[in-house]
């Protein structure tokens, strides 16, 4: 399966969809048992952590490119996850410091996270732009293709790639900042 | 927006292709190095005795010792892109010019007198040097923190340091032609205090600019 979500992710990142979509169920569960575990250390309720998981999913969309295919994808996928539950945390106001090495060591527990696709506690699409909003509920909520959205919407399909791509981006900011 | 959904827009966006790190920087490097020059020709340019310059060891060194800090920080900035914890090995390499610098200076120390070394050192171009390293590495900086913006460091103020001795050395480079002050003296003195400074500077931008 390490391999699997290895090469899955390769070829999503080199333009296969459908092979992209599977990486990241994938990497979403690894990475949503990751954070939940965080959140346990910190004493944390684990009401946040399908936020926190969905924004590590958006940085590792954005940040695709640094992952070296040489190297292992796990570590790679637990640093982005780690990154993302820290500044969570630290958002939150959060600061008592606990050795994240012990974090990486509850990884082994099994244990149960949310059900897939419960939903994040904050909306985010809210923040984007009316427009922005609306391109990527097409694509996501309602499943359209790139160029259905733009028939849809009366924009090109470049123009809907362009407009999405921006939009996901700020949704990233929109997450830094909140 | 459920997690499927929000996979279902990211899957959407895999046809816009990013550039990766090391691409991004093999395309910036060369665009950093040539605005540099072209800002140094049109506002300084080389001393004019250069020709005989070239065949002194001091200034063979000179140029020696900024080039290959210049190339020095190609691994290590390539490896500072990653969120993965940083493999202090790759930074090892940034480690070679300062040592070509030492022994160059202990060289020195053996050809001039010792009542030399304090004027060597001072030599009659440190304010110009001060001011010249870090001016002209400012366009190259600004190209190689841009070529970093879809990087995600896992230190994000020792990237920019690097990001910073990178553009420090490209500027320094250039400066070496210029600079009369050839002695491993001077160089390790006002050369480093320069490049340190902009290394300062952009591990405080750094930490701002390529926070992810």
């Amino acid at each position: 399966m390490r391999d699997d979500l290895a090469a899955l992710f390769e070829n999503g990142r080199n333009g296969d969809e459908t092979a992209y979509r599977r990486a990241l169920d994938f990497a979403a569960r690894r990475i949503r048992v990751y954070v939940s575990s965080g959140f346990r250390i910190y004493g944390y309720h684990n009401e946040d952590v399908e936020d926190v998981v969905q924004e590590t999913l958006l940085t590792i969309h954005l940040k695709r490119q640094t992952w070296d295919a040489s190297r292992p994808i796990e570590p790679w996928l637990k640093a982005i996850a780690r990154n993302k539950l820290v500044d969570h945390l630290r958002r939150k106001g959060y600061r008592k410091f606990v050795p994240l090495d012990d974090v990486a060591e509850i990884l082994a527990e099994p244990q149960p996270g949310p059900d897939e696709g419960l939903g994040a506690q904050n909306d985010l699409l809210t923040h984007l732009k009316e427009r922005d909003r609306k391109i990527v509920e097409a694509v996501s909520i309602e499943g359209y293709s790139a160029r259905e959205a733009g028939e849809r919407l009366g924009m090109s399909e470049g123009a809907v790639r362009v407009a999405l791509h921006r939009a996901l981006k700020s949704l990233a900011a929109i997450y830094r900042g909140s | 927006m459920r997690t499927n959904d929000l996979i279902k827009a990211l899957a959407a966006d895999t046809a816009t292709r990013m550039l990766n790190p090391s691409r991004a920087l093999a395309r910036a490097l060369p665009v950093a190095f040539i605005l540099a020059g072209i800002l140094f020709i049109i506002f300084l340019g080389p001393r004019t005795d250069i020709a005989a310059a070239l065949g002194t060891w001091r200034f063979q060194i000179k140029l020696a010792f900024t080039t290959l800090l210049l190339f020095s920080t190609i691994p290590a900035l390539l490896e500072l892109t990653r969120p993965t914890p940083v493999r202090w090995r790759s930074l090892a390499p940034l480690l070679v010019a300062p040592l070509l610098l030492l022994g160059a200076s202990v060289i020195e120390m053996k050809l001039t007198p010792a009542d030399a070394w304090m004027a060597r050192a001072v030599g009659s171009n440190s304010l110009v040097c001060l001011t010249i390293v870090p001016t002209l590495a400012l366009t190259p900086l600004a190209v190689i923190f841009y070529a970093l913006r879809n990087s995600a460091p896992a230190a994000p103020a020792l990237t920019g340091a690097v990001a910073g001795i990178m553009a420090g050395a490209i500027s320094a480079t250039y400066y070496a032609t210029l600079c009369t002050d050839d002695s491993p003296f001077f160089v390790g003195t006002w050369y480093t205090i320069a490049i340190a400074a902009l290394a300062i500077a952009s591990a405080f931008a750094g930490r701002y600019l390529l926070r992810w």
